[in-house]
Parts: C-alpha cells; structure tokens; sequence
C-alpha cells in the first residue's frame, strides 16, 4: 500500500512539472541592473581580533559585515531572483557554458575571496588555500567541513538551495567568514565596488527579486523606482524582452545596516 | 496504516504547540526557531497541525508509509511506560531516554540542564558519530552501536543489557524524532520565508499544500535517510594497518602521525593544542549552541537597531516618522519576545576539543572508529574533515595518513608530557 501510494503520488508530481514547464516558455529574455548606496552615515563595524598565526595578523584582515565603497556604494548586497519551492525558472542558453564552469572560494590572506561566493545547484566549488597557514572550510549549507591545506584544494559539488546567503566560516581562525548562496539558477548577483549590479537574460515577466545586505538582512521597505520593497526584502520586477530595467539608484537607509 | 487524506485532518482543532491529546503530554514546537522567524500564531497551529497528522502523537506516533518508518518499532518505544503480564516492556522512550532528551527530542528533558555535554537535540538530523560522509546521516547500525556502548565520557549510558529488538525500536524512535524535528524546520522555514502573514496553510483542502509538504519538504529528508547505508567510508584494504604489526612499524607509523599533527596539512595542534589536551581553540561552539548563542546575540544588536530607529525618528516627519514609529512598535515587540524565549534556553557552551591524553574515545575506541572521526570530522562540531567529503571526492589526507594519526592518537596518552614539543610550521599561537 505505501508504495502504491507513493507511485501516484509521484504520476501527479510529473504532470504538474510538465505543464510548468510549457507556461514557463519564456517569451525572450531581459536583464535588470542597479546600483545601491547607503543613505546616511553607515555604521562603524567592530575590527576583528586577530590573534591566531603571525601570518594572519600581518595580513591584517578587516571585517567585511559592512563594506562602503566612494559616494557611499554598498558593496556585497546580493539582488537575486527569487523562485518559489517547487517551482522553476527557465534558464538562458547563455548560461549553458557557466553551468560546467566551477566557482573558485579562496582563503587568501586570511579571509574568503569572494567575501559572497554564488554558486548553482550542479556547480563544483573548489575551495582553495592561498596562505603558508593551513584553514578548515566549513560550509554548512552543503554541510561540508574540511581542512584545507596550505596550497592546498579540494571540492565539493553544490548540492542543495539555500533561500537565503548562508555563512563560510574557518574554525581554525574564528575571525574569518565569508557567505554562500546557492541557487538552482543562476540569477543572482552581488554587488561591487561600486555598488552596481546586473543580472542578464533573465526570462521575460514578472519575477520576484530578492535583496539581502550581510549586516542588513533582508533590506526591507526600500523605496525602488516604482513600489518599494515588502518585509522581506523582496519586489516583484517586470523584465521586457530584449531591454534592460535599470533601477538606477537604490538608497538603502543606514539604519538598517545594524 | 493511514492513508494521507486522513492524516491532514487527524489533528485540526488540537491547540496550538500541542498534540491531540490533554492528559498525555504533547510535543512542543521549537520556539526559539518560532520566535526567530516571528511565526504567527495561526501558523505556529498550522504547523502543530500538519505534524500532528504526518508523525502523531508521542503516545500514538504514525509511521507515514512516505517516511519509511516502522510502525511497529515506533510504538514499541512510544507511549507511557508499562509491563504487560508476560513481563514485556512498554514505552521504551520514556522509560530510557526521556529524562535527558525530551519528550520532542529536543535535548532539553528535565537533567538536560545539570549535564555537560548537554544531552543531544535530535531535531536537526545531526549526528557526531557515525560511519558515513560529513553530510550523510548515520546508519541504523552507528545508532544501535551509540546505544549499546554509550558515549564514554558523558552521562550517556550503555545500554548494552537490553535485547537488541528493544535497541532496535529506540533507534527507529530517534530516527522518528529527527525526521519530525527536520520536518518541523522545514516548515518553519517555508512559512517564514515563503507564505504571506494572513495566507492559509492547510493541506487539507489544498491538494498543492499537501504536495508541496510531502515532495519538496519530506522528499530530502527522507532522501538523505535511505541513503546513509550508501554513504558508508569503507577503509582500503591495502591501507589498514594489520592488528598485530612489528614495535618498529607501529613506532614509524606514530612519528609520521606526530608530524601530521603539528603540521600544517592535517593541522589538529590548532584545537587539540600542542600538548593534545584540548587547550587550543575553546572558543568556538558546536551547532546546537551556536544557534541559542546566535539567537542571544540578535536579541541583544536589536537594542542597537532600536536605537537607530530612534535617531531616524528625531528628524523624520509625516509618513516617514509614521513608518518609523510603527517598525520601532515592530522591533520592540520583537526584543520582548526574545528576551522571554531566552530565559528559557540552556546557556550555551564553547565546544571544548577532546583532551586527546585521557584515552577516552566518545564516538568508540576501535581503529575504526578514531578512523571515521578523523576522515569525516564530527557533524555539528568545529572538528573538520580531513578525508574525501564525498565518494571520490578529494580528500586532504590520505587513508595511509589517516591511520597514521590513529596510530598517534592512540600512542597520545602515553607520551611523556615533557617530550619535547615539536615547533610547528607556522601554526604558532600568538596572544594578542
């Protein structure tokens, strides 16, 4: 009886992807762009206490939960899409090439590069080791933990999404961390030294984009071109075939950052 | 068995965080969790409801044909504790276990408070020692072998003197209550993340609910269970070290172990410390405290947050101050929930790292079982891996290397404290 049922359960599932899939044909693709900047005066972020390994504390990592770039540009906010759990985006054949490529997560002068790593469900990451000290790279998303070696590497294959960024920490050198965000779709972007980011080729309609800051979290109520964002720090964007929307400049309040 | 239109419905109208039951006690939602991720009321009976229909009660638990779960075993050990007339026993959870791990599960029964290690919380599905990959779950087989040889070194007793069909019916009980408490956070997780303040949850009437529960939520869960039998490190033969080898070999083998150790490659002086008694890194914390020390400190920077608003406040004006008063009203709500739900929490601890010179080996003291420590780390613990994370995946140590640090674990509590240390390769702990 239980494998009966679980059978028809499973038919049903196959239907409802089907028909998904065909009302998800995408109608042309898009991209969306922007720029974020806090507005105010960002808060100050405590040093960190270096005090393991002498290479480590040469090195004088900083603390990057807040990084403010010129004319106040928020770096490393992550604006991704958004995608129901059951649900599925179609995705560009552009990205066909990025799908076989493998993200790289160093640990270089003790800290993470990327300080935000974005990875695809299928993607390999190699983490690497940069530095004379051996670190441990604990990635808890993926429930993975290993040493890594000085010069060092290994891999892991991304394994499961993650609604939200979730951190990369070294045990070892309890000042490093770093954050992950792992997405069945490659639709997700941080932002830079600038404060820009843009996503391309995303299907054309409306989509739920996310937007999340390390200290912030969700960056909620934040006023977009047209509407602001809800509670969750989310806004639901209109992508046009063939066009880019381009949100221009996005305030984020100081305030929020805490 | 039931079938799944009935399980949805078996529960409704039980009060919220309870079963379905009065007189039996119930189990209890995660609250810090709840509290965390500001879960309504409604849906916090939502939830309550949809596990009440999916595992039951503690006294009537349902094994969900979907789970894989046996109802025999789990009823076995559920329920009151009682002798039938031919001497067999009844309720073997709360006769065993219950008064350190809790009624849900959740490590927090009445002694949980006055034991160091705190007893395990079994709702996240993770497990310090097993014999499979970091992220695997265990197999039945590590389950029944932490009961029959408790965990040494903590209040964890052996259960060696039960029959093993009673062993057998605890485990299937601990793998029931991690499946329900992963169950739980993933519809904690949905509900926070995905459904609006006022949206209806109920797989009773909405068929698409109920596939959602059952395929994307369980499906992993369940998943990542049947498959921990296929997760298994399996040692190459080549490379295990014969039970009785030559005092020369077993000497080379502990030298080569002693460098792994202070090296930077395997790198365990950083935690164990130079003298292996667990004196280097102390101030980090394994996963179970690590989330009630991460709750205590938003609870504390939403003061800050609070404060923030105030400023805010001081030069905004019409609508805006509006919203800032409102979110201010928000925030402060919030800090007051939290503070309630930390006066509840077990203050949490810094993960010690094992003092490697006592000879008391928690996870087992055969090879194999230092073996799997060292290759897959311990889950939920700072202690990395230092094998492959996955079949064929590449590992920092080799097998060869790997026994090779067994053997010096082992050797450990019979080195003279005064050996001369070895100056490690730039592993020097600096004060600051």
């Amino acid at each position: 009886m239980s494998k009966r049922s679980f059978g028809t359960f499973v038919v049903a599932a196959l239907a409802t992807t089907l028909m998904g899939s065909i009302s998800a044909q995408a109608a042309g693709w898009g991209s969306v762009k922007g720029r974020i900047v806090v507005d105010g005066t960002p808060p100050k972020v405590a040093p960190l206490v270096v005090s393991k390994d002498q290479y480590c504390i040469d090195k004088k990592p900083v603390n990057e939960a807040i990084v403010v770039g010129k004319e106040n540009a928020l770096v490393n906010a992550v604006v991704y899409l958004r995608v129901a759990t059951g649900q599925k985006v179609q995705v560009a054949p552009s990205y066909d090439a990025q799908a076989k490529e493998s993200v790289v997560l160093d640990n270089n002068g003790c800290s993470f590069h990327p300080h935000i790593t974005l990875i695809r469900v299928g993607q390999m990451l190699d983490i690497k080791n940069s530095d004379p000290v051996g670190h441990n790279t604990n990635v808890a998303v993926f429930a993975f933990n290993q040493t890594i070696p000085s010069n060092g590497q290994s891999q892991i294959k991304a394994s499961t999404a993650g609604a939200l960024p979730t951190p990369v920490v070294c045990n070892i050198h309890p000042f490093m961390k770093g954050y992950i965000l792992s997405q069945e779709h490659p639709y997700m972007a941080v932002t830079g030294d600038d404060g820009t980011f843009e996503i391309k080729d995303i299907p054309a309609g409306k989509h739920d984009f996310q937007f999340w800051h390390e200290a912030g979290g969700y960056l909620k109520n934040v006023a977009l071109k047209e509407g602001k964002t809800d509670n969750r720090g989310r806004a639901a964007l209109t992508i046009a075939d063939g066009k880019t929307l381009d949100l221009g400049d996005i305030k984020v309040k100081a305030s929020s950052l805490k | 068995m039931l079938s799944r239109s009935t399980w949805l419905v078996t529960c409704v109208g039980a009060i919220a965080v309870a079963g379905c039951s009065e007189s039996s006690p119930p189990f209890r939602l995660n609250m810090t969790n709840v509290v965390a991720k500001q879960i309504s009321l409604d849906h916090q009976q939502a939830i309550a409801n949809i596990l009440g229909g999916m595992f039951g009660t503690p006294d009537e638990p349902i094994a969900l044909p979907e789970t894989g779960l046996d109802q025999r075993l789990l009823a076995m050990a559920a329920g009151p504790v009682w002798s039938d007339k031919e001497g067999g026993k009844h309720g073997l959870y709360r006769r065993h276990c219950v008064h350190c791990h809790g009624i849900s599960g959740d490590g927090q029964g009445p002694t949980a408070a006055i034991l160091n290690p705190y007893p395990r919380d079994y709702r996240p599905g993770i497990f310090k020692f097993k014999s499979t990959y970091t992220s695997g779950e265990p197999t039945l087989g590590d389950l029944e072998k932490t009961l029959h040889d408790g965990i040494p070194g903590t209040a964890m007793p052996s259960f060696a003197l039960l029959p093993p069909d009673e062993i057998r019916a605890l485990v299937e009980y601990v793998k029931y209550l991690s499946v329900r408490g992963q169950m739980e956070a993933a519809l904690e997780n949905h509900v926070a993340e995905e459904l609006d303040a006022n949206a209806k949850f109920d797989p009773a009437t909405d068929p698409a609910v109920q596939q959602l529960i059952v395929k994307d939520l369980l499906g992993p869960i369940v998943e990542s269970w049947n498959g921990a039998k296929d997760q298994v490190i399996r040692p190459e033969d080549g490379a295990i070290p014969p039970a009785e080898r030559p005092a020369g070999d077993i000497a080379a083998s502990v030298k080569a172990g002693r460098e792994l150790f202070f090296g930077p490659k395997a790198n365990c002086v950083k935690c164990h410390g130079p003298t292996a008694l667990g004196d280097g890194q102390q101030t980090d914390y394994d996963t179970w405290n690590k989330a009630n020390f991460d709750f205590i400190t938003a609870t504390n920077d939403k003061i800050s947050q609070i404060d923030s608003l105030r400023q805010d406040l001081a030069k905004a004006t019409g609508d805006e101050a509006e919203q800032l008063r409102k979110q201010i009203l928000e925030a402060q709500a919030e800090y007051g929930s939290r503070s309630k739900r930390i006066a509840a929490l077990l203050p949490p601890r810094n993960a010690i790292p094992r003092n490697l010179r006592e000879g008391v080996y928690r996870g087992g003291r055969r090879p194999i079982d230092i073996f799997w420590r060292v290759s897959a780390g311990i889950p939920g613990t700072p202690m990395p891996a230092s094998g492959p994370a996955a079949e064929g995946a590449p590992g920092t140590l080799t097998q060869q290397e790997i026994w090779q640090l067994v053997d010096y674990v082992y050797s450990l509590p019979f080195e003279p404290a005064s050996m001369p240390q070895k100056k490690p390769i730039n592993t020097e702990v600096v004060s600051k």
